[in-house]
């Protein structure tokens, strides 16, 4: 493959004179192998919508059955009643957007005091908010648990959103862009005496505004998914997030009902996936953001 | 903890007794004091009965909760909707503890944590213990005396099961014992009898009939992994071979050869008989599914199996080896030591409704479950059992249970480490002669830690 | 650069600034210094304790939780979980991604198209991505047993087999984030200058050896970056490991974040919890170290 691909990046032009059979066939190679990457990612995603509509005999009968007889709508039914979904995805919601909205704002208003503002070895601060990133969060579930207990804020809103509010890595992200943007503006406003929090909000997040997106998308996609916190912290139906509202369904509905079980991942998964085919090129480039230019 | 429960005790008594005094009249007092059912009404024989909890009102909203088992949470609130129209100033919140007896005891424990219990608690035949080494669970009786229980009456063996110390600490509810179900239809084909296997030599020769007639994934009995109780099933299967996990006082017993013959007797059905296998999911899911002829499991499945299944099922006894041998099981009722005593009662007013013959009767009945009470089978549940013989099988067979060794219930995580034993003999084909020293020394050290300590302080 | 904000805070006070400064900084610090830095302490401290999360007291017990940590079979099994986990999904993940980059480098009609939907797998939370495999992988019922058996292969039992269930989490967690790779990829394919490429044609270069000397030494920043950022995320993966195996079976999956999850908040050991953390969180420092001290000086900056 590597031999295919490196003779294919720059091509010399050449005049098509003859059928270049081997040109066509390699070509033909390429687009299955293509197909059949594409295909290994749909797979199971596609087994999950077509047990969605199947009946229970359908699914646990051999040879299985590829496509489901006809739509049977039962199990989205059974799955909705089975457990709030409702009310999962309105937690989902707020502790994304609270939690994001904390993240962002946090991240923000750090890398602009980093940048902006005259403090004493303001790079030790640096360097101490840096530093966060070798803490994994599972590395410190324990006392957070214990800390948030006696907060009393076991299964609330705030007990799944504050621990994770503080911000290293999106703080180091909006840091490097700040120190690229141009002195000239910058010096132009403040001689017009415009106040910090105003050259924030029109000057320097307008001219960010890739790299905010960036790391708003990271911050979003990480909150929306997040799976341990929630799980300790979320004890009942009341906060629990979309992703702990499947395992309770998949708990409720045991594996003897695949289908109900498909049927609650499609009402999870295929929002999201709409959402992002609509958006693809800004989360492609946010999330993957970064990684080239470092 | 139990300082401050008592110092409660005085000041509700206290509270109550004031109230009651002055006679004030606010919304609460109005609906009680037209209501006839409070249950511990402070005027009504408070001579022949005096405990702690005598003259204590009973909460108006209590919170219960439970793990559903074996699908009955709507039967659960069907009984709730009872209670209130009986006790309409108690109100029961139910509210779903986990998918399964572990995730109920993980909430639990974090709910002790944070402050945030219920006033009834469902916990499993291996989880309560553990609470009361934590004393985080209260001791029922002065309660079950005050609210004139009628304990002779429940099963002798089930109310058992939760004694310790002199006292007694949950109410049983949700009880099983495992049963063998078998498939009537596979049964005929193989040309065996209408029955369960008397014996486990008998189930090989079946086995190996049965398993001539099975398809590609299908087998003639089914194993259960560690996390799905192997370690219950297998119970009854190591009391057959006469051995035992351990004694009542946490001194392990796995190498006998007993124990080693039992474990090596459900290795072989899988590895050399080959008429077994290990459940990918569920053997209930399996044995409704037909991928698996036989299967034991809990009573807890009587009314669904049934019902699901396309075929006609059939129950057995435990086959036997040397002996009979079943364990009882299942979960019970618990009160959280740390609530206040009117909660206290208002949870005892509920667990005894739900311990009454006829709403024991519908219970069982309809998931599964053995009736608590002793006039139940005789008189609530009499034409039912005539009418389902697979019931009838069940509660033959209660008769000859025993409760469970120390090893498995008292050492928290006791099952877990025996069950996880008993993956390695039927995933992994290991000897039990290499496997129980392990397992033996896991449950030592999980008893030198966790239990010891706390039996003294 | 770095002296931004100095001269052109012309005719305020310092102070103020200072205090400006300590405004727009101190929520954040704050919340890292409660829910990061003194937790981690916590977690150190309580690693030399017995204790079940609701008793008063906790037991001093010093080092005998890493004493039994390290003197246990299973202990060491687990370890090797989750470095088998972490190399098979790094090493699957990067080698994948790049050939498929290197193939949807070329100029093939839909391969924007192809990209998104590589891609989309990423962004799906992780529990139900999990959830949708397991039955996948039903050895019954399932997609992967329903095409063996086409293939007249009969399915593993991937649920109980130990041998098959780490190949399975393996897989799953491959297919999760090989479009990422992808994407980063690509992109750094894009930041390699024609030129060289021509140069190297121009010299009569065979096709594998423009790849060995243009192509790979350019992409090694990138490649370093997916390698920090996957062995982190692979050593850290848990979503996917609970909703599918719980660990099982017999351990086969368990690697040692879902050792601390289960020592903590299942069997409520909170110091055998802690003391794996404590581990876990030196393996994870030093990898980050040791990657960044030796990879760093092999890496080609262009």
């Amino acid at each position: 493959m590597a031999r295919a691909v490196a003779s294919g990046v720059s091509r010399p032009a050449r005049a098509r004179t003859s059928f270049d059979w081997r040109r066509v066939t390699k070509s033909i190679l390429l687009y299955l192998i293509v197909a059949l990457c594409v295909a290994t990612i749909c797979a199971p995603l596609f087994w999950m919508v077509a047990a969605s509509f199947k009946t229970r005999q359908e699914i646990y009968t051999l040879p299985v059955s590829w496509l489901p007889g006809e739509l049977h709508w039962k199990n989205y039914r059974q799955a909705w009643t089975a457990v709030p979904f409702e009310r999962y995805f309105i937690n989902s919601l707020v502790t994304t957007v609270l939690g994001s909205g904390l993240k962002v704002a946090n991240g923000v208003l750090t890398a602009y005091a980093l940048v902006f503002l005259r403090f004493p070895r303001k790079d030790i601060i640096f360097l101490g908010i840096l530093a966060a990133l070798m803490v994994p969060e599972q590395v410190v579930l324990i006392p957070n648990f214990v800390l948030v207990s006696e907060l009393n804020w076991v299964n609330t809103y705030q007990g799944i959103i504050i621990p994770g509010g503080g911000v290293a890595f999106g703080t180091f992200l909006m840091r490097q862009h700040f120190l690229t943007l141009p002195k000239e503006v910058i010096e132009a406003a403040r001689m017009d005496g415009a106040g910090h929090l105003r050259m924030l909000w029109t000057i320097v997040l307008p001219m960010s505004r890739p790299t905010l997106v960036t790391f708003t998308l990271i911050t979003v996609v990480a909150k929306w998914n997040e799976y341990v916190w929630p799980l300790l912290v979320a004890t009942d139906d009341k906060v629990r997030t979309l992703p702990l509202g499947l395992t309770q369904l998949q708990n409720s509905e045991g594996q003897t009902q695949w289908g109900v079980v498909m049927a609650g991942a499609v009402l999870v998964i295929v929002p999201i996936l709409a959402l992002f085919v609509w958006a693809q090129r800004h989360v492609v480039e946010g999330l993957t953001a970064g990684s080239v230019k470092g | 903890m139990s300082k401050v429960s008592r110092r409660h005790v005085l000041g509700m008594a206290g509270g109550a007794a004031a109230l009651g005094l002055v006679g004030c009249g606010g919304d609460d007092d109005d609906s009680d004091s037209t209501s006839t059912s409070t249950p511990t009404g402070s005027t009504t024989t408070s001579a022949s009965t005096t405990t702690k909890f005598n003259g204590v009102k009973a909460a108006t909203q209590i919170t219960y909760w439970s793990v559903h088992p074996a699908n009955s949470k709507a039967v659960e609130e069907e009984l709730i909707t009872r209670f209130q129209a009986r006790y309409p100033d108690i109100k029961v919140k139910l509210e779903t503890a986990g998918a399964n007896y572990a995730e109920a005891s993980q909430k639990f424990n974090a709910g002790l944590a944070a402050k945030q219990i219920p006033d009834i608690i469902m916990l499993s035949d291996v989880w309560w213990f553990k609470y009361y080494l934590a004393k985080t669970i209260t001791s029922v009786d002065d309660l079950t005396k005050e609210l004139k229980v009628d304990l002779p009456d429940y099963q002798d063996t089930l109310i058992k099961d939760y004694q310790y110390d002199g006292k007694q600490w949950a109410m049983p509810f949700a009880r099983s014992t495992p049963l063998f179900y078998y498939n009537k239809q596979k049964w005929s084909a193989a040309g065996l009898p209408d029955r369960g296997p008397k014996t486990w030599d008998e189930m090989d020769e079946w086995g190996a009939k049965l398993q001539a007639k099975a398809g590609s994934g299908e087998y003639a009995f089914t194993h259960v992994k560690g996390d799905s109780y192997a370690a219950w099933t297998f119970h009854g299967i190591i009391w057959q071979y006469g051995g035992r996990y351990s004694d009542q006082n946490f001194k392990i017993l796995l190498d006998s050869q007993e124990a080693i013959d039992a474990g090596n007797y459900v290795r072989s059905q899988v590895f050399t008989k080959k008429y077994a296998n290990v459940t990918a999911n569920s053997e209930t899911a399996d044995f409704i599914a037909g991928t698996t002829a036989s299967m034991l499991s809990s009573t807890g499945g009587l009314a669904g199996v049934p019902k699901d299944a396309k075929f006609e099922v059939g129950t057995a006894f435990y086959p036997e080896k040397k002996q009979f041998g079943c364990p009882t099981g299942g979960a019970g009722l618990c009160i959280p030591d740390a609530i206040p005593d009117a909660n206290k009662v208002a949870a005892m007013t509920f667990i005894k409704f739900l311990g009454e013959p006829e709403n024991t009767a519908y219970y069982s009945q309809n998931v599964g479950y053995m009736p608590v009470r002793k006039s139940a089978v005789t008189g609530a549940m009499a034409e039912f059992l005539k009418t389902k013989p697979q019931f009838k099988t069940a509660i033959d067979q209660l008769a000859k249970t025993q409760s469970q060794d120390s090893a498995r219930v008292y050492i928290p995580g006791g099952d877990a480490i025996l069950g996880k034993g008993l993956e390695r003999m039927i995933l992994n084909n290991e000897d039990a002669k290499n496997v129980w020293p392990d397992v033996k020394k896991e449950l030592e050290k999980a008893y030198e830690n966790d239990v010891k300590p706390k039996l003294k302080a | 650069m770095t002296t931004f904000g100095r001269p052109t805070a012309i005719g305020t006070q310092p102070w103020k600034e200072y205090l400006l400064f300590l405004a727009f900084v101190a929520p954040n610090l704050i919340l890292l210094f409660l829910f990061t830095y003194k937790p981690l302490y916590e977690t150190v401290r309580l690693s030399f304790y017995n204790w079940d999360l609701i008793s008063p007291v906790k037991t001093w017990v010093g080092l005998e939780n890493y004493r039994d940590y390290f003197d246990n079979e299973t202990n060491r099994y687990i370890i090797r979980n989750t470095l088998v986990f972490s190399f098979a999904t790094v090493a699957g993940t990067l080698s994948l991604g790049l050939a498929l980059a290197l193939l949807l480098n070329r100029p093939l009609r839909g391969r924007n198209a192809a990209r998104t939907i590589l891609f989309a797998p990423y962004v799906v939370s992780g529990a139900a991505i999990g959830i949708v495999w397991l039955f996948v992988f039903d050895p019954r019922f399932g997609l992967v047993a329903a095409l063996l058996e086409r293939a007249g292969v009969a399915s593993p039992n991937w649920y109980n087999d130990p041998d098959w269930a780490m190949p399975m989490v393996i897989i799953v967690f491959i297919w999760k984030n090989l479009g990422y790779a992808v994407v980063v990829y690509i992109a750094g394919l894009q930041t390699i200058p024609k030129e060289l490429y021509e140069a190297s044609r121009v010299d009569g270069a065979q096709a594998w050896s423009r790849f060995r000397n243009v192509t790979l030494p350019h992409l090694s920043p990138v490649t370093f970056f997916l390698l920090v950022t996957s062995i982190l995320s692979s050593m850290q993966a848990f979503d996917i490991v609970r909703v599918m195996t719980q660990g099982g079976p017999l351990d086969s999956t368990k690697t040692m974040v879902y050792q601390v999850y289960e020592q903590g908040f299942v069997n409520y050991r909170v110091g055998a919890a802690s003391a794996v953390a404590t581990v876990l969180f030196i393996f994870l420092l030093a990898a980050t170290v040791l990657q960044i001290r030796f990879l760093e000086r092999r890496v080609h900056y262009s």
